[in-house]
């Protein structure tokens, strides 16, 4: 049941279901995107939810539902272009996607590369791009660290899911690569994942509630981190 | 006419299933008629009443489409709504509407999925009208985003119920749902072993149907309040007063034995 590095399937059925926050949707697609099997997993679980709408007792609708929707259908911009202009236009959406070396969805979610985000310091040898900040404190963001950084010792407050888009780390002796997940539940305390030397590395991160951290300099910069 | 669809109704109200022999006159509607028998569950029922109702596009299809006319020879209502929930009548539907803009095909997708999409949105906790207004919007991108749809990656209601989510997702949260590309993967930064496997769906709705019968009263119940009501898991231990860690494995366990299952070919 608990691969290595791999979301657990109560997180599959979740993203199906949509019970996700951006946040956590994001980092499962992303995570999801990297594994042929996880794929297939979300597409067993979204045929789940189709057979589960299928089988629910139809809703009578209005009289007028069927106009209504034709009504819309003529009225929207898109049934005026040409179906040619959207087969050209999504065919070079596939090739820009392609290129990427991010997952689909988090490439369509940023709509750039990593090196032209507006990365901020964050401390010695790490630099974060903040992406989506929820109503409880959750913040989904990105994370660039040099190889060989020690990421200062912190306690979580609140679950934290770190996806390895690029570059590795090393937590104690589990090793996280691209494509691998480290979930660490609420209360953790002295993490300390270490940036395997040599590469960048180039995490997303969602934390459900503010780290904290250890050391004196860490809480005095934490307002200025703001995560 | 009217009477005789009205006789139609009542005589399906009667019956709990329905069993259709498929003999069609011409091959072509053979093609797509039901083989086997099968069984119209009664939820059907609101789908006459409803096509009953006024429609230009239903009763007056303008397409040459020879689905459609065959689809007529056989006898109206049975025929319209009969096979709706066989994969092969609804790849028609979406082929025709996504090759041809078939607005006679985009007829029957709505007269069966539009109820269905509303009673989702209702479970998720949405009010009639607003449910209805959303459904609607569904459909409108169906008929937007039908040549989007891939027969091979995906079920047709498989497909409908990510855009029914999605829309569900973006009106109350508004929030976009990020969708998994299912047709790559990063395959460049994936050690070799991990992404030989090419994506497989086995998703037959005859076959998820009757493994959802296979899972435990308190399995089903997870499932169907992970995907009904939209609760999170912790949502879901509340609301059964269960620990969390228990929803959780329970959710793993249905998940698997619906998988089991449907791996069975």
């Amino acid at each position: 049941m608990s691969n290595h590095g791999i979301i657990s399937d109560d997180w599959i059925v979740s993203y199906a279901a949509g019970s996700l926050s951006e946040a956590h949707a994001l980092i499962v697609a992303s995570h999801v995107e990297f594994h042929a099997d996880l794929q297939e997993k979300v597409a067993d679980a979204e045929a789940i939810g189709g057979v589960l709408m299928e089988q629910a007792e139809p809703s009578v609708l209005s009289s007028k539902a069927f106009d209504n929707v034709w009504e819309k259908i003529e009225q929207s911009p898109v049934s005026k272009q040409s179906s040619e202009t959207h087969a050209i236009k999504a065919s070079a959406k596939q090739i820009s996607e392609r290129e990427s070396k991010l997952p689909p969805s988090l490439q369509k979610y940023l709509g750039k590369e990593l090196d032209e985000l507006d990365w901020r310091l964050m401390g010695p040898g790490m630099k974060q791009k903040r992406l989506w900040t929820g109503p409880n404190g959750e913040c989904l963001w990105l994370l660039k660290a040099r190889g060989g950084t020690k990421i200062p010792i912190h306690d979580h407050r609140g679950g934290e899911m770190t996806l390895v888009l690029q570059g590795s780390y090393h937590v104690g002796d589990q090793p996280y690569t691209p494509g691998l997940i480290e979930i660490t539940d609420t209360d953790i305390q002295n993490h300390q994942p270490i940036i395997d030397p040599g590469k960048e590395c180039i995490c997303l991160v969602v934390t459900e509630a503010p780290i904290k951290l250890h050391s004196f300099i860490g809480r005095l910069l934490q307002p200025l981190i703001g995560l | 006419m009217i009477q005789k669809i009205v006789k139609h109704v009542i005589k399906i109200m009667m019956q709990t299933t329905l069993h259709i022999n498929g003999r069609a006159s011409d091959s072509t509607a053979d093609r797509f008629s039901p083989k086997t028998r099968f069984a119209l569950c009664p939820a059907v029922q609101t789908d006459l009443i409803w096509i009953v109702g006024p429609s230009p596009l239903l009763t007056a299809p303008t397409s040459k489409d020879h689905f459609a006319e065959a689809r007529r020879k056989k006898g109206g209502l049975e025929a319209l709504s009969g096979p709706s929930n066989k994969r092969e009548t609804q790849l028609e539907w979406i082929t025709r509407i996504a090759q041809h803009r078939d607005r006679a095909a985009f007829g029957e997708l709505f007269a069966y999925f539009a109820p269905r999409v509303k009673s989702f949105l209702i479970k998720q906790g949405l009010n009639s009208d607003k449910a209805e207004d959303l459904a609607q919007d569904v459909m409108v991108i169906v008929w937007q985003k039908a040549e989007q749809f891939d027969p091979d990656k995906a079920g047709l209601s498989t497909w409908i119920f990510r855009i029914a989510r999605n829309k569900f997702i973006d009106h109350t949260r508004k929030q976009k749902y990020p969708e998994v590309n299912a047709d790559d993967h990063v395959a460049s930064l994936v050690a070799p072993d991990q992404t030989d496997r090419p994506v497989q769906t086995l998703q037959d709705v005859n076959r998820i149907q009757s493994a959802l019968t296979k899972l435990s009263p308190d399995q089903k119940k997870v499932i169907e309040l992970s995907f009904f009501e939209e609760l999170s898991h912790s949502q879901i231990s509340d609301f059964l007063n269960v620990p969390l860690g228990t929803v959780k494995s329970r959710i793993r366990i249905a998940f698997n034995v619906l998988r089991k299952e449907l791996g069975e070919i």
